[in-house]
């Protein structure tokens, strides 16, 4: 993992100093409210429903066992005991005071954790793939780069007040997009090319919210010493281009598609041969510093198959669901990568007590050289378990609550905080996942549905990626009801497509039903073997459409 | 006009709170003043904004409420989410003790209105 040098120590502790005296002067009145706005956004301190909520950065997802122990001491001292992992991969905190936020932000210092650049105009917490580093399929490291990226970006002056906020997300496998790249403001796939040099193919101007957009590729091989000058490029265009006059219109996503992504390659293209041969050139040995970093753990000399592992399967059904559900493929013979549930059937997803934190702080310790990930799909993941360990580690799991056996199930539902808790939302989220969760407990019926991406937003803002899910919820206020629009046929893989409304709005008591009649249409349509969105593809929206609403077909 | 209350964020924790009838700033929308007046939901804003220049709340804003036998309730979901707290996580500290308080309360403002209702009489 990377560790903080002595300038990152004294950049962090300074700024929670320099919070700490704003904090300060708000309560005497010495600063009024708005002036304080930006100064609490700029340290992930935003005020929500009920309280202030603190979001906490974790850089591409990658946590140690002492971090995440921190965060869960911070939910325990500080907050109502429990935090909430989000799609942007940062944890969020949702009760904590203003007073305290000084102390909270030193506790994380202490572990070399903050909270900027997850608000405000800036570029935000760079994600990437949960597995890098690890995965069968991976083609390099990303962490790597998502690494450089964020000590580039890190209050970088030019782009502190950027039109809007600025979302980059890195994916290093082959084939495969674990990190929904197509769907930032920047994306990055890592490749490799014939010659076997690294490069980027870069994209620019994809997102969600009320535009949602696929971002195109604006050059298909960046070389690797040339990342940072190629992104400055981009942001550069961007910043200067970027609409200031409309909120809605301000992220590169209209700039791209106003501009045309022609024109828009070509402005990026003149600005970085500008700038390509500058200081921002990546040098060789930079990198392999870096790269230290993120050298694998010392892994043992293991053989690819573990006997006990074979046996263990065979004796208990219920591990070996789980095992085909949550248990992944690594790079490293005799070892798995472990995919810990946070969607029980009826639990808040992403959610997670402080109990559960130090546990599986110490599971990672135990079992995963003391290394946890946070996923956008808001799950964790213990990325190093040896194979003869597996059977001991979903015990554990079993014990926490960790271990339902749903990954890319329909219960593997994503699901923004809506209007429980946050004040843009028009309609709560979690508590439709929850029902949804419930509905198709039943682990057997989920898997034979197989791979299904539900996600849930409160508000247009997509924060719960509905507009990436497989079916895809959006949560709307109809005169002072909720209802929930429907869309069908979205993915964020490396395939990406947005989803399409399916027609009008379901009042809540509607919406579960609604969805079973969906997978009931999928299951009816379906060719042997055949994901739900590659039926959707090859079938397209009307068979759904006549399910869903058979009064209106009947009409016309 | 129906009846309002005001509400606004406590500066300190930013806990939604309403201005009580003691002006100070309650956790409980049952403490909270009610206007049924222009003229008197101007003067809850007024003195609002006097919380607000005291730097103990922030974000002050008039709230409809209808009067449920004796409780306030308000109109929008938003609001009622706000007075309430999450629907979700039943066994979650907070939300678990403003159920129990918030029982507790109701009752108070039952008693307290019919309190008054009897002095009026």
């Amino acid at each position: 993992m990377y560790r903080y040098d002595e300038f990152d120590h004294a950049l962090v502790r300074e700024r929670v100093e320099q919070f700490r005296g704003q904090v300060a002067r708000r309560m005497t009145g010495a600063l009024t409210a708005d002036e304080f706005r930006p100064l609490r956004l700029m340290n992930g301190l935003y005020a929500q429903l009920h309280a202030y909520m603190l979001r906490v950065a974790i850089p591409y997802g990658t946590l140690s066992s002492r971090q995440l122990r921190m965060l869960g001491h911070i939910a325990r001292k500080w907050d109502r005991g429990y935090g909430h992992f989000t799609t942007r991969q940062n944890i969020q905190y949702n009760w904590p005071r203003l007073v305290d936020t000084p102390d909270i932000l030193s506790d994380l210092a202490s572990v070399e954790m903050h909270a900027i650049q997850t608000s405000g105009n800036c570029i935000r917490n760079v994600t990437a793939d949960q597995y890098a580093g690890v995965a069968a399929d991976e083609i390099v490291d990303t962490r790597v780069y998502a690494e450089i990226i964020r000590q580039w970006s890190t209050f970088h002056p030019e782009f502190s007040f950027l039109p809007r906020k600025f979302k980059i997300a890195v994916s290093g496998a082959a084939s495969d997009d674990r990190a929904a790249v197509r769907f930032h403001d920047i994306g990055i796939f890592v490749r490799r090319n014939e010659a076997g040099d690294i490069g980027f193919e870069v994209m620019a101007g994809g997102g969600m919210g009320r535009t949602p957009a696929i971002a195109p590729t604006l050059h298909k091989f960046v070389p690797e010493p040339d990342l940072l000058s190629y992104l400055e490029a981009i942001l550069r265009v961007y910043n200067l281009l970027g609409r200031r006059d409309n909120l809605f219109k301000a992220r590169i996503k209209i700039l791209v598609m106003a501009t045309g992504v022609e024109a828009f390659t070509a402005l990026v293209e003149e600005e970085w041969q500008r700038i390509r041969e500058s200081a921002l050139k990546l040098p060789e040995d930079e990198i392999a510093r870096i790269r230290g970093y993120f050298a694998p753990p010392p892994y043992e000399a293991l053989a690819g198959v573990s006997r006990e592992l074979d046996a263990q399967l065979l004796q208990d059904a219920a591990f070996s669901e789980w095992h085909s559900a949550n248990v992944t493929a690594h790079k490293q013979p005799g070892y798995a990568i472990v995919n810990a549930s946070l969607k029980p059937a009826g639990g808040v997803p992403g959610d997670m007590t402080a109990d559960q934190m130090d546990a599986v702080a110490e599971l990672a310790e135990r079992y995963s050289f003391g290394e946890i990930r946070v996923t956008h799909e808001q799950n964790l993941v213990l990325a190093h378990v040896r194979k003869s360990d597996l059977y001991a580690v979903w015990r554990n799991l079993v014990e926490l609550g960790l271990a339902t056996a749903n990954l890319n199930l329909i219960s593997d539902i994503i699901a923004c905080p809506g209007l429980d808790y946050c004040s843009l939302a028009t309609a709560r989220s979690i508590p439709v996942a929850q029902r949804i969760s419930l509905a198709f407990a039943d682990l057997k019926r989920q898997r034979d549905i197989g791979e299904l991406r539900l996600n849930i937003s409160g508000c247009i803002n997509a924060c719960g990626h509905h507009h990436a899910g497989n079916i895809g919820l959006l949560g709307v206020d109809k005169h002072g009801e909720e209802f929930y629009q429907l869309t069908l046929g979205g993915h964020d893989g490396a395939d990406a497509s947005i989803g399409v409304i399916a027609g009008p709005a379901f009042g809540s008591d509607e919406i579960v039903g609604a969805i079973e009649r969906v997978t009931d249409t999928y299951l009816a349509l379906r060719t042997p073997g055949e994901r739900f969105i590659d039926t959707y593809r090859r079938v397209g929206l009307k068979p759904f459409k006549e399910r869903l609403y058979p009064a209106q077909q009947a009409a016309e | 006009m129906g009846l309002q209350v005001l509400t606004a964020c406590r500066l300190i924790d930013s806990r939604v709170v309403y201005l009580a009838h003691d002006g100070n700033w309650s956790e409980w929308i049952e403490e909270g003043e009610t206007a049924s007046s222009e003229a008197e939901s101007e003067a809850l804003k007024a003195r609002g904004k006097a919380g607000e220049a005291a730097n103990v709340v922030f974000e002050t804003y008039l709230v409809d409420v209808v009067d449920d036998s004796g409780t306030l309730k308000p109109v929008s979901l938003r609001e009622f989410i706000r007075a309430n707290g999450p629907t979700i996580h039943p066994n979650f500290g907070l939300q678990a003790e403003r159920r129990k308080k918030g029982d507790n309360q109701a009752i108070t403002r039952r008693n307290a209105a019919t309190a008054r209702k009897v002095a009026s009489e």
